[in-house]
């Protein structure tokens, strides 16, 4: 296979709950920008949830470089590659930023190659290296985004998955997140995005992905989705300014 | 021709046996009713011969099952799992064991006195220790268990680590288990009546909802702290009563005998056992785990091995059947209805 | 004020044993939010081993404790893949699992009243019944012995969770379980380690109270309250406030059991855990409540 992750007819739910994605497919090639969007309750969680391991799927299929993740534990999935960034912000709030970065690098083996991650991490967020004996729980929302973020510059996934990146942010604080999004795109690493924040987030994306209901809808290039009136006006919620 | 006739006959009447056996099966008062009546009337028995560890052993049941049952009123309804609640089987056995012993009159008179005198501790020491859930209060139930322990270890008033012996009722052999039997009867009744009063009314449904999520009960209107002791405290009631009976029969009350952790443990595992939150189930529950201790009795004898079977017996329920029998029979559909009470 | 400094430093002593012993509880609770009510009769169980590594090999009670930490451990892993391993994957504890520990402890405290009976055993090294004097402090060496070892360990296992790559992960999965796997962390094992670790606490905890109490199987109860006790004032999961709370409860019970009666020391330890769930209603362990 050449595409770096292939979903094929994935179902998931909730322990005996009801499926929430049903049936749905999509692959993600290198250096691929994904944006999913679609309505609340729509499972774009869940299958992020389902392709980070965390939630185990109950049929279909994910392949990951041609290898078959489904059956995988989420810290196997994470080793191999595929970075996820939950809704609930990842970080460590009662150790310091400096043994969060710490353990970002946990699952690289070699420590010189560690510690020159960290140190790069520092370099692209220099608040951070200001900050690394406090305890990052102390730190303001925007400080902990970038500590967030430092953990994708640490670890170079080939693919990272953010959930909901701009939730609960201030806008000056969403525009700083999207650029870091645009930044790890730009440094190789293939991007899946879910966003409620529809239009930012296909403004990053190069393709976006619709689901409802669990299902695929369409997925088309971000600029013709941006630029169709009736879709904008469907998925979107706002038509184009004339 | 003879043999055809025959089988019909006998399909015939195994179809009513089958129509009137689940009839009576599913019927909720029958069953309950008939077994009421035996066990009014079991004690004729005694005309026919000595059998008084028979007594005893339904008088232990009749104790367990009110214990039980009581216990089920906070920790199954309300989902707080005191692992120390027989703090109120010992004031009730103390209260009146202390009267028995000072001024003579009977515990029989003072049991439903002494059920009064726990509730209202209970009333007291709810309202402190409920306001926590989950393992802080499981820890808190102990450690009010060792409390008393220590205490009435050293209250010399009552008698210290001797504690107080109660003089025995003058019936012959066979008939002095008697009075305890059907005390101890009437309160199983009263206190299986209760829970089932509870658990269909309008307090336990507040009482249930509590115990799911505090803060959404509150947002209802419901009162939840008076609701919450209230339970408590009626949890307490028939515990002290029977203690109060439990004193007479044993004719000593000692720190050492009613204030022991096991027989917290017996009356919480009894309950999960059967079933906690259903009405049957502690019944059930009681009656199996004292089946189950009187076999492993008679064939190992040893008291130490009591402990191992009751911990053993209470991580195979946990792992593998937590809802208990009762519980697991109404998953299942499979529960006959006359255990269905609710 | 002689017998003042004198009861102050028997109470840290002892204070910093009581810590060791619930170093392992809070170290569960921290990781797995497991309320081990096992967690004392481990420690008896550490104590057998000890008592009879000295009855046939003559063996010191100091010396055994590797030896009484790796058999309690061992047993420790047993249990914990036998029974809590299919509990241990939800983040947030339940009473059916408090339940489950009770259980344990039931089972473990017939098995040995049955094997070994519920005689008071101790050890007895040449240093039981021996002291030294500091000016005119009168201080046993069985309970300075078994402080300075306890505080050696303490200091040790605090050293190893803020230093070494697994004590860090063990701490990270404490705080947030989610987010240790998804950086890579193998939670399942960490919670496993953690176990075995928190198991050989008791373990060597037990190889020091084979000496400094008199042990028997059934004394397991009145240290579920006590240790109960000692996490609560500090908070459960934090190592550094099982200590504070291990040698804070500790002094106010010696010196309530030297200056008003020794029976109500041990009283000390259950009424402070009344006395926070009045001050503290929000729940004993805090931050780390639901």
């Amino acid at each position: 296979m050449n595409s770096l992750l292939n979903i094929n007819n994935l179902t998931a739910g909730y322990g005996y709950g009801p499926d929430i994605v049903r049936d749905f497919s999509l692959t993600l090639n290198k250096s691929e920008v994904k944006c999913i969007i679609g309505p609340n309750g729509a499972g774009k969680s869940t299958l992020l949830k389902s392709i980070a391991g965390i939630l185990k799927p109950r049929s279909g299929e994910i392949l990951f470089d041609g290898e078959k993740i489904s059956e995988k534990e989420a810290y196997q999935i994470m080793r191999l590659g595929i970075c996820f960034l939950p809704q609930e912000r990842a970080i460590f709030p009662n150790l310091t930023v400096a043994d969060n970065l710490r353990m970002c690098a946990y699952s690289i083996k070699d420590k010189k190659v560690a510690e020159a991650r960290i140190k790069e991490a520092i370099e692209m967020f220099p608040v951070l290296g200001q900050r690394l004996k406090q305890i990052a729980g102390t730190m303001s929302g925007g400080q902990q985004q970038q500590l967030v973020y430092a953990r994708a510059f640490t670890i170079k996934p080939k693919i990272i998955m953010i959930d909901e990146p701009s939730l609960g942010l201030a806008p000056s604080l969403v525009e700083q997140t999207f650029n870091h999004i645009t930044q790890i795109a730009s440094s190789g690493i293939a991007v899946i995005l879910v966003e409620q924040n529809a239009i930012r987030g296909l403004e990053t994306a190069g393709y976006g992905v619709v689901m409802d209901l669990g299902k695929l809808v369409f997925e088309k290039p971000a600029k013709e989705v941006l630029q169709d009136q009736s879709l904008r006006e469907l998925y979107l919620g706002k038509a184009l300014e004339k | 021709m003879v043999s055809n006739q025959t089988e019909l006959i006998m399909l015939g009447v195994m179809k009513i046996l089958k129509e009137k056996g689940s009839f009576l099966l599913n019927n909720k008062k029958i069953i309950p009713f008939l077994i009421l009546i035996v066990l009014t009337g079991l004690p004729i028995i005694q005309f026919f011969g000595n059998y008084n560890y028979l007594i005893h052993i339904v008088l232990f049941s009749f104790l367990y099952i009110t214990m039980s049952s009581s216990w089920n009123i906070i920790g199954g309804y309300g989902g707080f799992i005191s692992l120390g609640h027989n703090v109120f089987f010992g004031i009730g056995a103390y209260f009146s064991g202390f009267i028995f012993v000072r001024y003579g009159i009977s515990p029989f008179i003072t049991a439903l006195i002494a059920g009064l005198v726990a509730a209202l501790f209970g009333f007291v020491v709810g309202f402190i220790t409920l306001r926590v859930k989950g393992p802080s209060y499981i820890i808190s139930s102990i450690a009010l268990l060792m409390i008393f322990r220590i205490l009435f270890d050293r209250w010399e008033l009552i008698g210290g680590t001797h504690g107080m012996t109660l003089p025995h009722n003058t019936f012959p052999v066979e008939w002095s288990k008697i009075p305890h039997y059907y005390a101890l009867l009437l309160l199983m009744v009263l206190s299986i009546y209760l829970s089932w009063y509870i658990r269909h009314s309008k307090f336990g449904l507040a009482l249930r909802s509590i115990s799911h999520d505090e803060i959404k009960s509150a947002v209802t209107g419901i009162n939840v702290k008076i609701i919450k002791v209230t339970a408590y405290a009626l949890s307490a009631y028939f515990i002290g009563a029977a203690g109060a009976i439990w004193g007479d029969y044993l004719t000593y009350v000692r720190p050492n005998i009613f204030f022991i952790i096991l027989i917290a443990a017996n009356m919480v595992l009894m309950c999960i056992l059967g079933g906690k939150g259903t009405v049957t189930g502690p019944i059930i529950g009681t009656i199996v785990m004292i089946f189950f201790n009187e076999f492993i009795l008679a064939y190992f004898g040893a008291t130490e091995l009591n402990i191992f079977f009751t911990g053993f017996l209470m991580i195979i329920t946990l792992m593998y059947f937590p809802e208990g029998i009762v519980g697991s029979l109404k998953k299942r559909k499979l529960l006959p209805g006359f255990l269905d009470w609710g | 004020m002689i017998e003042f400094l004198q009861v102050l430093i028997l109470g840290i002593c002892l204070g910093f044993v009581y810590a060791l012993m619930v170093s392992g509880l809070t170290l569960i609770f921290g990781v797995m939010r497991i309320v081990n009510l096992a967690h004392p009769i481990l420690i008896i169980c550490g104590a057998f081993v000890s008592y009879w590594l000295f009855i046939l090999i003559g063996l010191d009670p100091i010396l055994s404790i590797p030896i009484a930490g790796l058999v309690v451990a061992a047993l420790g892993v047993v249990i914990y893949k036998l029974i809590f391993e299919r509990n241990a994957a939800q983040q947030t504890y339940s009473e059916m699992t408090v339940l489950l520990t009770f259980g344990t402890a039931m089972v473990i405290d017939g098995i040995l009243s049955f094997v070994f009976h519920n005689t008071q055993r101790t050890t007895s090294p040449s240093y039981a019944t021996d002291a030294i004097f500091i000016g005119d402090i009168f201080i046993p060496l069985a309970q300075l012995y078994s402080g300075l070892v306890s505080s050696v360990i303490i200091v040790g296992l605090a050293v190893f969770l803020k230093y070494s790559d697994f004590g860090i992960a063990i701490r990270a999965t404490s705080q947030n379980r989610t987010s240790a796997e998804l950086v890579g962390v193998n939670v399942k094992f960490v919670c496993l380690i953690s176990f075995g670790i928190g198991c050989a606490l008791a373990g060597a905890a037990g190889a020091l109270v084979s000496f400094i109490f008199s042990f028997f199987p059934s004394r397991h109860w009145e240290w579920i309250a006590i240790m109960m006790s000692l996490v609560v004032l500090g908070g459960m999961g934090s190592l550094k406030g099982a200590v504070i709370g291990a040698i804070v409860l500790s002094v106010v019970s010696s010196m309530v059991g030297a200056f008003i009666s020794p029976a109500w020391s041990t009283m000390v330890f259950f009424l402070s855990l009344f006395l926070i769930l009045i001050i503290r209603p929000k729940g004993l362990f805090g931050i780390q409540s639901d």
